[in-house]
Protein backbone atom coordinates (compact mmCIF):
# COMPACT_ATOMS: atom_id res chain seq x y z
CA UNK A 1 0.00 0.00 0.00
CA UNK A 2 1.16 3.27 -1.08
CA UNK A 3 1.53 6.25 1.29
CA UNK A 4 -1.76 8.79 1.06
CA UNK A 5 -1.83 12.29 1.73
CA UNK A 6 -4.61 14.96 2.36
CA UNK A 7 -3.16 18.05 0.47
CA UNK A 8 -5.88 20.96 1.34
CA UNK A 9 -9.74 20.95 3.04
CA UNK A 10 -13.01 23.04 2.52
CA UNK A 11 -15.87 23.91 4.21
CA UNK A 12 -19.49 25.54 3.30
CA UNK A 13 -20.07 26.85 6.63
CA UNK A 14 -22.47 24.94 8.58
CA UNK A 15 -25.80 26.12 9.97
CA UNK A 16 -29.09 27.01 8.09
CA UNK A 17 -28.98 27.11 4.43
CA UNK A 18 -32.56 27.02 3.73
CA UNK A 19 -31.81 28.28 -0.01
CA UNK A 20 -29.70 25.92 -1.22
CA UNK A 21 -29.58 21.92 -2.21
CA UNK A 22 -27.04 19.45 -1.11
CA UNK A 23 -25.71 19.49 -4.48
CA UNK A 24 -25.11 23.64 -4.06
CA UNK A 25 -23.04 22.72 -0.97
CA UNK A 26 -21.20 20.28 -2.27
CA UNK A 27 -20.30 22.66 -5.40
CA UNK A 28 -19.50 25.63 -2.77
CA UNK A 29 -16.97 23.20 -0.72
CA UNK A 30 -15.02 21.77 -3.92
CA UNK A 31 -14.63 24.87 -5.40
CA UNK A 32 -13.16 26.19 -2.42
CA UNK A 33 -11.39 22.94 -2.31
CA UNK A 34 -9.93 23.40 -5.75
CA UNK A 35 -9.35 26.83 -5.56
CA UNK A 36 -7.11 26.72 -2.33
CA UNK A 37 -4.96 23.98 -3.83
CA UNK A 38 -4.85 25.83 -6.83
CA UNK A 39 -6.03 22.19 -9.17
CA UNK A 40 -7.77 21.74 -12.42
CA UNK A 41 -10.53 19.35 -12.52
CA UNK A 42 -8.17 16.82 -15.03
CA UNK A 43 -6.10 16.59 -11.78
CA UNK A 44 -8.83 14.07 -10.12
CA UNK A 45 -9.11 10.60 -11.03
CA UNK A 46 -12.33 9.57 -8.64
CA UNK A 47 -14.77 11.41 -6.84
CA UNK A 48 -16.60 9.79 -3.79
CA UNK A 49 -19.33 11.73 -2.14
CA UNK A 50 -20.86 11.04 1.10
CA UNK A 51 -24.69 11.74 1.12
CA UNK A 52 -27.47 10.49 3.54
CA UNK A 53 -30.03 12.16 2.44
CA UNK A 54 -29.08 14.12 -1.10
CA UNK A 55 -30.62 11.89 -3.41
CA UNK A 56 -29.29 10.03 -6.79
CA UNK A 57 -26.23 10.90 -8.01
CA UNK A 58 -24.90 13.43 -5.73
CA UNK A 59 -21.81 12.92 -6.73
CA UNK A 60 -22.04 13.95 -10.61
CA UNK A 61 -24.44 17.01 -9.72
CA UNK A 62 -21.69 18.31 -7.63
CA UNK A 63 -18.58 17.35 -9.52
CA UNK A 64 -19.50 18.07 -12.96
CA UNK A 65 -20.39 21.58 -12.32
CA UNK A 66 -16.55 21.89 -11.33
CA UNK A 67 -15.67 19.96 -14.46
CA UNK A 68 -15.01 16.54 -12.94
CA UNK A 69 -16.85 15.15 -15.58
CA UNK A 70 -16.08 11.54 -17.08
CA UNK A 71 -14.12 10.80 -14.60
CA UNK A 72 -15.49 7.68 -12.40
CA UNK A 73 -17.56 8.64 -9.35
CA UNK A 74 -19.70 7.26 -6.44
CA UNK A 75 -22.30 8.71 -4.18
CA UNK A 76 -21.70 6.54 -0.82
CA UNK A 77 -24.50 5.88 2.21
CA UNK A 78 -23.60 5.19 5.26
CA UNK A 79 -25.58 7.27 7.54
CA UNK A 80 -23.28 9.37 9.64
CA UNK A 81 -20.32 7.97 8.59
CA UNK A 82 -21.32 8.64 5.09
CA UNK A 83 -18.50 10.95 4.71
CA UNK A 84 -15.79 9.18 6.24
CA UNK A 85 -17.05 6.08 4.47
CA UNK A 86 -16.61 8.51 0.94
CA UNK A 87 -13.32 9.16 2.51
CA UNK A 88 -12.20 5.67 2.92
CA UNK A 89 -12.67 4.93 -0.71
CA UNK A 90 -10.65 7.44 -1.59
CA UNK A 91 -7.64 6.58 0.43
CA UNK A 92 -8.21 2.94 -1.10
CA UNK A 93 -7.85 4.07 -4.83
CA UNK A 94 -4.97 6.09 -3.61
CA UNK A 95 -3.19 3.43 -1.54
CA UNK A 96 -3.86 0.80 -3.94
CA UNK A 97 -2.27 2.85 -6.71
CA UNK A 98 -5.74 2.56 -8.75
CA UNK A 99 -5.34 6.64 -8.54
CA UNK A 100 -3.04 9.25 -8.08
CA UNK A 101 -5.39 11.89 -7.21
CA UNK A 102 -9.21 11.67 -5.83
CA UNK A 103 -11.58 14.15 -3.78
CA UNK A 104 -14.31 13.05 -1.25
CA UNK A 105 -16.50 15.48 -0.15
CA UNK A 106 -19.58 14.97 2.01
CA UNK A 107 -22.66 17.44 1.83
CA UNK A 108 -26.17 17.83 3.53
CA UNK A 109 -29.15 19.77 3.63
CA UNK A 110 -31.51 19.02 6.93
CA UNK A 111 -33.37 22.38 6.71
CA UNK A 112 -36.07 20.34 4.84
CA UNK A 113 -37.35 18.34 7.11
CA UNK A 114 -37.62 20.97 9.69
CA UNK A 115 -37.63 20.53 13.26
CA UNK A 116 -37.18 17.41 15.60
CA UNK A 117 -35.87 14.37 15.30
CA UNK A 118 -34.54 13.25 11.97
CA UNK A 119 -36.50 10.72 9.92
CA UNK A 120 -35.06 7.11 10.77
CA UNK A 121 -35.15 4.41 8.07
CA UNK A 122 -38.74 2.01 7.81
CA UNK A 123 -39.65 -1.05 8.13
CA UNK A 124 -37.60 -1.46 11.29
CA UNK A 125 -39.40 -3.07 14.60
CA UNK A 126 -37.92 -0.47 17.01
CA UNK A 127 -38.49 2.42 14.92
CA UNK A 128 -42.10 1.50 14.04
CA UNK A 129 -42.53 1.74 17.96
CA UNK A 130 -41.67 4.84 17.68
CA UNK A 131 -37.74 4.73 18.49
CA UNK A 132 -35.71 7.80 17.45
CA UNK A 133 -32.18 9.04 17.97
CA UNK A 134 -32.47 10.81 21.11
CA UNK A 135 -34.44 8.10 22.85
CA UNK A 136 -32.01 5.63 22.00
CA UNK A 137 -28.62 7.56 23.57
CA UNK A 138 -30.90 8.58 26.21
CA UNK A 139 -31.42 5.12 27.48
CA UNK A 140 -28.19 4.56 26.67
CA UNK A 141 -27.40 7.27 29.20
CA UNK A 142 -29.52 6.50 31.74
CA UNK A 143 -27.72 3.33 31.94
CA UNK A 144 -24.13 4.72 31.50
CA UNK A 145 -25.10 7.01 34.72
CA UNK A 146 -26.52 4.27 36.48
CA UNK A 147 -24.02 2.07 36.59
CA UNK A 148 -20.65 4.66 36.35
CA UNK A 149 -22.39 7.33 39.05
CA UNK A 150 -22.06 10.19 36.43
CA UNK A 151 -24.75 12.24 36.74
CA UNK A 152 -26.86 14.86 34.76
CA UNK A 153 -24.30 17.55 35.27
CA UNK A 154 -22.04 15.32 34.03
CA UNK A 155 -23.70 15.14 30.37
CA UNK A 156 -23.97 19.12 30.90
CA UNK A 157 -20.40 19.75 31.17
CA UNK A 158 -20.12 17.82 27.84
CA UNK A 159 -21.99 20.42 26.48
CA UNK A 160 -20.59 23.15 28.04
CA UNK A 161 -17.03 22.37 26.88
CA UNK A 162 -17.87 21.75 22.89
CA UNK A 163 -20.10 24.46 22.87
CA UNK A 164 -16.91 26.95 24.27
CA UNK A 165 -15.00 25.12 21.89
CA UNK A 166 -17.24 26.00 18.74
CA UNK A 167 -17.57 29.33 20.01
CA UNK A 168 -14.07 30.18 18.35
CA UNK A 169 -15.76 28.37 15.33
CA UNK A 170 -16.35 30.56 12.29
CA UNK A 171 -17.57 27.48 10.25
CA UNK A 172 -20.19 26.21 13.30
CA UNK A 173 -23.80 26.31 13.38
CA UNK A 174 -23.30 27.27 16.96
CA UNK A 175 -20.90 29.99 18.14
CA UNK A 176 -21.87 30.91 21.52
CA UNK A 177 -20.95 29.25 25.03
CA UNK A 178 -23.95 28.39 27.07
CA UNK A 179 -24.24 27.99 30.94
CA UNK A 180 -24.91 25.27 32.83
CA UNK A 181 -28.35 26.93 33.57
CA UNK A 182 -28.99 26.91 29.99
CA UNK A 183 -28.19 23.55 29.11
CA UNK A 184 -30.66 22.28 32.24
CA UNK A 185 -33.34 24.45 31.44
CA UNK A 186 -33.39 23.78 27.78
CA UNK A 187 -36.96 21.78 26.49
CA UNK A 188 -36.72 17.87 27.72
CA UNK A 189 -35.99 15.80 24.35
CA UNK A 190 -35.61 12.38 25.88
CA UNK A 191 -34.74 11.76 29.62
CA UNK A 192 -32.04 12.59 30.54
CA UNK A 193 -31.35 14.66 27.39
CA UNK A 194 -32.53 17.59 26.85
CA UNK A 195 -32.73 19.82 24.09
CA UNK A 196 -28.83 21.54 24.47
CA UNK A 197 -27.24 17.77 25.21
CA UNK A 198 -28.41 16.71 21.25
CA UNK A 199 -26.71 18.36 18.10
CA UNK A 200 -28.48 20.61 15.78
CA UNK A 201 -29.87 19.30 12.44
CA UNK A 202 -27.64 21.50 10.60
CA UNK A 203 -26.88 22.22 6.44
CA UNK A 204 -23.43 21.66 5.31
CA UNK A 205 -20.35 20.37 3.29
CA UNK A 206 -16.94 19.74 3.18
CA UNK A 207 -14.12 18.40 1.05
CA UNK A 208 -11.07 16.93 0.41
CA UNK A 209 -7.95 16.27 -1.57
CA UNK A 210 -6.67 12.64 -1.34
CA UNK A 211 -3.38 12.37 -3.04
CA UNK A 212 -0.29 9.68 -3.65
CA UNK A 213 3.52 11.41 -1.99
CA UNK A 214 4.09 12.55 -5.60
CA UNK A 215 1.63 14.52 -6.49
CA UNK A 216 1.70 15.87 -3.00
CA UNK A 217 4.88 17.33 -3.70
CA UNK A 218 4.10 18.59 -7.05
CA UNK A 219 0.81 20.20 -5.51
CA UNK A 220 3.09 21.96 -2.88
CA UNK A 221 0.20 22.85 -0.62
CA UNK A 222 0.48 21.70 3.22
CA UNK A 223 -0.16 17.93 3.64
CA UNK A 224 -1.32 15.84 6.43
CA UNK A 225 -0.50 11.64 6.30
CA UNK A 226 -3.41 9.17 6.86
CA UNK A 227 -1.82 6.51 8.90
CA UNK A 228 -5.13 4.90 9.25
CA UNK A 229 -8.28 4.71 7.71
CA UNK A 230 -10.81 2.34 8.80
CA UNK A 231 -14.97 1.36 8.13
CA UNK A 232 -16.54 -1.14 10.29
CA UNK A 233 -20.39 -2.30 9.98
CA UNK A 234 -22.71 -2.81 13.58
CA UNK A 235 -22.53 -6.79 14.33
CA UNK A 236 -26.05 -7.98 14.30
CA UNK A 237 -27.63 -9.53 17.15
CA UNK A 238 -30.90 -9.71 19.03
CA UNK A 239 -29.33 -10.59 22.53
CA UNK A 240 -28.30 -8.69 25.68
CA UNK A 241 -26.11 -6.03 24.60
CA UNK A 242 -23.75 -3.70 26.62
CA UNK A 243 -25.39 -0.23 25.77
CA UNK A 244 -22.64 1.42 27.95
CA UNK A 245 -19.52 0.02 25.95
CA UNK A 246 -20.16 0.65 21.75
CA UNK A 247 -18.37 -2.61 20.60
CA UNK A 248 -18.36 -0.75 16.79
CA UNK A 249 -16.28 2.32 17.74
CA UNK A 250 -13.93 -0.08 20.33
CA UNK A 251 -13.31 -2.65 17.21
CA UNK A 252 -13.37 -0.01 14.79
CA UNK A 253 -10.83 1.76 16.78
CA UNK A 254 -8.68 -0.90 17.66
CA UNK A 255 -8.00 -1.52 14.03
CA UNK A 256 -7.22 2.01 13.52
CA UNK A 257 -4.32 2.07 15.93
CA UNK A 258 -2.74 -1.01 14.70
CA UNK A 259 -2.73 -0.03 11.10
CA UNK A 260 -1.07 3.51 12.22
CA UNK A 261 0.83 2.29 15.12
CA UNK A 262 -0.61 4.91 17.30
CA UNK A 263 -1.63 4.52 20.92
CA UNK A 264 -4.36 6.33 22.40
CA UNK A 265 -2.23 8.03 24.73
CA UNK A 266 -0.02 9.38 21.36
CA UNK A 267 -3.33 11.46 20.30
CA UNK A 268 -3.25 15.36 20.49
CA UNK A 269 -6.45 15.89 19.41
CA UNK A 270 -9.61 13.64 17.94
CA UNK A 271 -12.75 15.07 16.69
CA UNK A 272 -15.25 13.08 18.23
CA UNK A 273 -19.33 12.09 17.28
CA UNK A 274 -21.17 13.63 20.09
CA UNK A 275 -24.12 13.79 18.50
CA UNK A 276 -25.60 13.93 22.01
CA UNK A 277 -23.51 14.60 24.90
CA UNK A 278 -23.56 11.15 26.49
CA UNK A 279 -21.90 10.11 23.39
CA UNK A 280 -18.63 11.80 23.88
CA UNK A 281 -18.49 9.70 27.53
CA UNK A 282 -19.36 6.03 25.82
CA UNK A 283 -17.08 6.99 22.35
CA UNK A 284 -13.87 8.35 24.87
CA UNK A 285 -13.99 5.11 26.78
CA UNK A 286 -14.56 2.91 23.76
CA UNK A 287 -11.72 4.68 21.51
CA UNK A 288 -9.91 4.09 24.76
CA UNK A 289 -8.79 7.49 25.67
CA UNK A 290 -10.48 7.69 29.00
CA UNK A 291 -10.61 4.24 31.51
CA UNK A 292 -13.87 2.90 31.41
CA UNK A 293 -16.76 4.53 33.34
CA UNK A 294 -14.40 7.42 34.14
CA UNK A 295 -14.93 9.63 31.07
CA UNK A 296 -17.24 11.80 33.00
CA UNK A 297 -14.09 12.92 35.32
CA UNK A 298 -12.09 13.04 32.72
CA UNK A 299 -13.95 16.24 31.47
CA UNK A 300 -14.40 17.40 34.98
CA UNK A 301 -10.86 17.65 35.02
CA UNK A 302 -9.83 19.67 32.08
CA UNK A 303 -8.28 16.50 30.53
CA UNK A 304 -10.43 17.03 26.87
CA UNK A 305 -10.10 20.90 26.91
CA UNK A 306 -8.54 22.48 23.98
CA UNK A 307 -5.14 22.51 26.51
CA UNK A 308 -5.76 19.40 28.12
CA UNK A 309 -4.36 16.33 27.95
CA UNK A 310 -6.27 15.07 24.74
CA UNK A 311 -8.28 17.82 23.08
CA UNK A 312 -11.73 16.24 22.68
CA UNK A 313 -13.73 17.94 19.85
CA UNK A 314 -11.83 21.14 19.42
CA UNK A 315 -13.87 22.40 16.65
CA UNK A 316 -16.90 22.43 18.46
CA UNK A 317 -18.05 19.08 17.93
CA UNK A 318 -21.27 17.76 16.29
CA UNK A 319 -23.02 19.63 19.74
CA UNK A 320 -21.78 23.10 18.57
CA UNK A 321 -20.49 22.32 14.56
CA UNK A 322 -23.50 20.92 13.32
CA UNK A 323 -24.57 17.65 12.00
CA UNK A 324 -25.38 17.45 8.36
CA UNK A 325 -25.21 13.95 8.67
CA UNK A 326 -23.14 13.40 5.44
CA UNK A 327 -20.37 15.71 5.71
CA UNK A 328 -19.75 15.31 9.29
CA UNK A 329 -16.87 12.90 8.71
CA UNK A 330 -15.41 14.75 6.44
CA UNK A 331 -15.66 18.54 8.24
CA UNK A 332 -14.10 16.36 11.18
CA UNK A 333 -11.01 15.55 8.79
CA UNK A 334 -10.97 19.14 7.75
CA UNK A 335 -10.63 20.44 11.23
CA UNK A 336 -8.13 17.84 11.77
CA UNK A 337 -6.31 18.86 8.52
CA UNK A 338 -5.42 22.61 9.60
CA UNK A 339 -4.97 21.45 13.67
CA UNK A 340 -2.11 19.22 12.19
CA UNK A 341 -0.80 21.95 9.57
CA UNK A 342 -0.85 24.25 12.16
CA UNK A 343 -3.90 26.59 10.09
CA UNK A 344 -6.46 26.44 12.98
CA UNK A 345 -6.47 29.75 14.25
CA UNK A 346 -8.25 30.41 17.23
CA UNK A 347 -9.04 26.55 17.43
CA UNK A 348 -5.36 25.46 17.09
CA UNK A 349 -4.28 22.58 19.63
CA UNK A 350 -0.63 23.56 21.24
CA UNK A 351 1.76 21.05 19.15
CA UNK A 352 -0.52 19.06 17.67
CA UNK A 353 1.01 16.18 15.76
CA UNK A 354 -1.23 13.28 16.03
CA UNK A 355 -5.12 13.55 15.59
CA UNK A 356 -8.21 11.08 15.53
CA UNK A 357 -11.73 11.20 13.60
CA UNK A 358 -14.40 9.06 14.51
CA UNK A 359 -18.06 9.03 13.65
CA UNK A 360 -20.79 6.35 14.21
CA UNK A 361 -24.22 6.13 13.47
CA UNK A 362 -27.25 4.68 11.75
CA UNK A 363 -29.75 3.71 13.62
CA UNK A 364 -31.25 0.46 13.27
CA UNK A 365 -32.36 -2.41 15.50
CA UNK A 366 -29.86 -4.96 16.35
CA UNK A 367 -26.74 -3.15 15.94
CA UNK A 368 -24.72 -0.35 18.20
CA UNK A 369 -24.80 1.57 15.23
CA UNK A 370 -25.07 1.10 11.09
CA UNK A 371 -21.84 2.36 10.47
CA UNK A 372 -18.37 3.68 12.07
CA UNK A 373 -15.60 4.77 11.07
CA UNK A 374 -11.94 5.71 12.32
CA UNK A 375 -8.90 8.07 10.96
CA UNK A 376 -5.85 8.69 12.10
CA UNK A 377 -3.82 11.34 10.91
CA UNK A 378 -0.20 12.91 11.63
CA UNK A 379 1.31 15.96 10.14
CA UNK A 380 4.42 14.32 8.62
CA UNK B 1 -58.63 -15.58 20.52
CA UNK B 2 -58.81 -13.46 17.09
CA UNK B 3 -58.62 -10.02 17.86
CA UNK B 4 -60.14 -7.08 15.88
CA UNK B 5 -57.31 -4.67 17.78
CA UNK B 6 -54.60 -2.95 15.43
CA UNK B 7 -51.06 -4.24 17.38
CA UNK B 8 -48.03 -3.40 15.81
CA UNK B 9 -46.15 -6.33 16.05
CA UNK B 10 -48.57 -8.85 16.27
CA UNK B 11 -47.18 -11.22 13.69
CA UNK B 12 -43.94 -11.52 15.99
CA UNK B 13 -46.09 -12.25 19.72
CA UNK B 14 -48.55 -14.17 20.51
CA UNK B 15 -51.08 -12.86 22.68
CA UNK B 16 -53.63 -14.71 24.88
CA UNK B 17 -55.88 -12.13 26.78
CA UNK B 18 -53.90 -9.36 27.72
CA UNK B 19 -51.10 -11.47 28.28
CA UNK B 20 -47.90 -11.64 25.77
CA UNK B 21 -45.63 -14.03 24.34
CA UNK B 22 -42.75 -13.88 22.38
CA UNK B 23 -42.18 -16.00 19.49
CA UNK B 24 -38.18 -16.60 18.80
CA UNK B 25 -36.26 -18.42 16.76
CA UNK B 26 -32.98 -20.39 17.94
CA UNK B 27 -30.20 -21.96 16.06
CA UNK B 28 -29.58 -25.52 16.34
CA UNK B 29 -25.91 -25.16 14.96
CA UNK B 30 -24.61 -22.03 17.63
CA UNK B 31 -27.60 -21.95 19.56
CA UNK B 32 -27.95 -18.08 18.88
CA UNK B 33 -31.45 -16.66 19.65
CA UNK B 34 -33.30 -14.44 17.42
CA UNK B 35 -36.54 -11.90 17.51
CA UNK B 36 -38.44 -11.53 15.84
CA UNK B 37 -38.42 -14.99 14.43
CA UNK B 38 -36.22 -15.44 11.54
CA UNK B 39 -35.63 -18.21 8.59
CA UNK B 40 -31.86 -18.34 8.78
CA UNK B 41 -29.55 -17.42 11.72
CA UNK B 42 -27.77 -14.44 11.05
CA UNK B 43 -24.69 -14.89 13.36
CA UNK B 44 -23.42 -18.45 11.38
CA UNK B 45 -25.38 -18.18 8.13
CA UNK B 46 -27.28 -22.01 9.11
CA UNK B 47 -30.59 -22.69 7.96
CA UNK B 48 -31.34 -25.21 10.69
CA UNK B 49 -32.97 -23.16 13.30
CA UNK B 50 -36.31 -23.87 15.35
CA UNK B 51 -39.05 -21.69 16.46
CA UNK B 52 -39.89 -21.38 20.52
CA UNK B 53 -42.56 -19.53 22.04
CA UNK B 54 -41.03 -17.84 25.47
CA UNK B 55 -42.87 -15.82 28.18
CA UNK B 56 -42.91 -12.17 28.08
CA UNK B 57 -41.11 -11.91 31.79
CA UNK B 58 -38.06 -9.49 31.84
CA UNK B 59 -35.76 -7.08 33.03
CA UNK B 60 -35.52 -3.74 32.49
CA UNK B 61 -32.24 -2.78 30.81
CA UNK B 62 -32.74 0.73 30.22
CA UNK B 63 -35.42 3.42 29.93
CA UNK B 64 -36.07 6.81 28.32
CA UNK B 65 -39.44 8.96 28.68
CA UNK B 66 -39.57 10.89 24.59
CA UNK B 67 -40.78 14.73 25.01
CA UNK B 68 -39.85 15.28 21.11
CA UNK B 69 -40.81 11.74 19.30
CA UNK B 70 -41.83 10.17 15.78
CA UNK B 71 -44.97 8.99 14.48
CA UNK B 72 -48.19 8.16 16.18
CA UNK B 73 -47.74 8.10 19.88
CA UNK B 74 -48.43 11.15 21.77
CA UNK B 75 -45.68 12.74 23.83
CA UNK B 76 -44.40 12.05 26.48
CA UNK B 77 -44.20 8.53 26.02
CA UNK B 78 -41.75 5.97 27.92
CA UNK B 79 -39.65 3.31 26.16
CA UNK B 80 -37.70 0.43 27.46
CA UNK B 81 -35.12 -1.87 26.65
CA UNK B 82 -36.30 -5.41 28.01
CA UNK B 83 -34.17 -8.76 28.76
CA UNK B 84 -36.25 -11.40 28.13
CA UNK B 85 -33.97 -14.81 29.01
CA UNK B 86 -31.62 -14.10 26.33
CA UNK B 87 -33.21 -11.38 24.33
CA UNK B 88 -33.34 -7.88 24.06
CA UNK B 89 -36.13 -5.64 22.47
CA UNK B 90 -37.64 -2.73 22.55
CA UNK B 91 -41.21 -1.67 24.07
CA UNK B 92 -43.55 1.12 25.59
CA UNK B 93 -43.94 0.86 29.16
CA UNK B 94 -47.81 2.02 30.46
CA UNK B 95 -45.73 4.53 33.46
CA UNK B 96 -45.18 7.76 31.67
CA UNK B 97 -41.77 7.54 34.19
CA UNK B 98 -38.71 6.05 32.87
CA UNK B 99 -38.28 2.59 34.51
CA UNK B 100 -35.04 2.19 36.61
CA UNK B 101 -32.75 -0.05 35.16
CA UNK B 102 -33.01 -3.95 36.95
CA UNK B 103 -36.95 -3.29 37.51
CA UNK B 104 -38.79 -6.48 36.60
CA UNK B 105 -41.63 -6.44 34.01
CA UNK B 106 -44.18 -8.51 32.34
CA UNK B 107 -44.96 -7.85 28.44
CA UNK B 108 -48.86 -6.80 28.41
CA UNK B 109 -50.74 -5.70 25.24
CA UNK B 110 -51.09 -2.17 25.60
CA UNK B 111 -52.52 0.54 23.82
CA UNK B 112 -49.49 2.82 22.52
CA UNK B 113 -51.19 5.40 20.05
CA UNK B 114 -53.15 5.79 17.50
CA UNK B 115 -53.15 7.32 14.06
CA UNK B 116 -56.11 8.68 11.31
CA UNK B 117 -57.80 5.41 11.74
CA UNK B 118 -57.96 5.07 15.03
CA UNK B 119 -56.04 3.18 18.25
CA UNK B 120 -52.68 1.33 18.15
CA UNK B 121 -51.48 -1.46 20.37
CA UNK B 122 -48.73 -3.52 21.22
CA UNK B 123 -47.08 -5.20 24.04
CA UNK B 124 -46.01 -2.82 26.38
CA UNK B 125 -43.67 -3.20 29.91
CA UNK B 126 -45.38 -3.31 33.38
CA UNK B 127 -44.02 -3.71 36.59
CA UNK B 128 -44.25 -6.98 38.08
CA UNK B 129 -43.56 -8.53 41.45
CA UNK B 130 -43.76 -12.33 41.77
CA UNK B 131 -44.88 -12.86 38.42
CA UNK B 132 -48.04 -10.75 38.69
CA UNK B 133 -48.91 -7.19 37.41
CA UNK B 134 -47.87 -4.31 39.76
Amino acid sequence: MREVHIAGAAVHPFGKSRGKTAADLGYDAVTRLLTTTSIGPDLIDVGYCGSSYGGSLLAQRVLQRVGVSGQPVYTVENACASGASALHLAWQAVASGAADCAVAFGTENLSGFGGGALPLTTNDIEIELGLVMPAAYAMRAQRHLHDFGATEADLTMVSIKNRRNGAANPRAHFQAEVSADQVENSRPVADPLRLLHCCPNSDGAAAVLVCSSDLAREIGTPTVRIRASVVRSGRFHTSYRDMTWPDITARTAEAAYEMAGVRPSDLDLVELHDAFSIAELLHAEALGIAARGKAHRAIADGEFDRDGRVAVSPSGGLLSRGHPVGATGVVQVCETYWQLTGQAGRLQVPAASVGLTHVTGGGIYGVDNGACAVHILTSD
Amino acid sequence: MTSPLRVIGADRVDIEGDQVSLLITRCLDCASSWFPAREQCSRCGGTRVDGDRISGQGTVYASTTVHIGAGAFPTPYALSYVDVEDIRLLAHTRSVRPLAPGTPVVLVLGEVGADGTGALWSYVAVPRTDGEVA
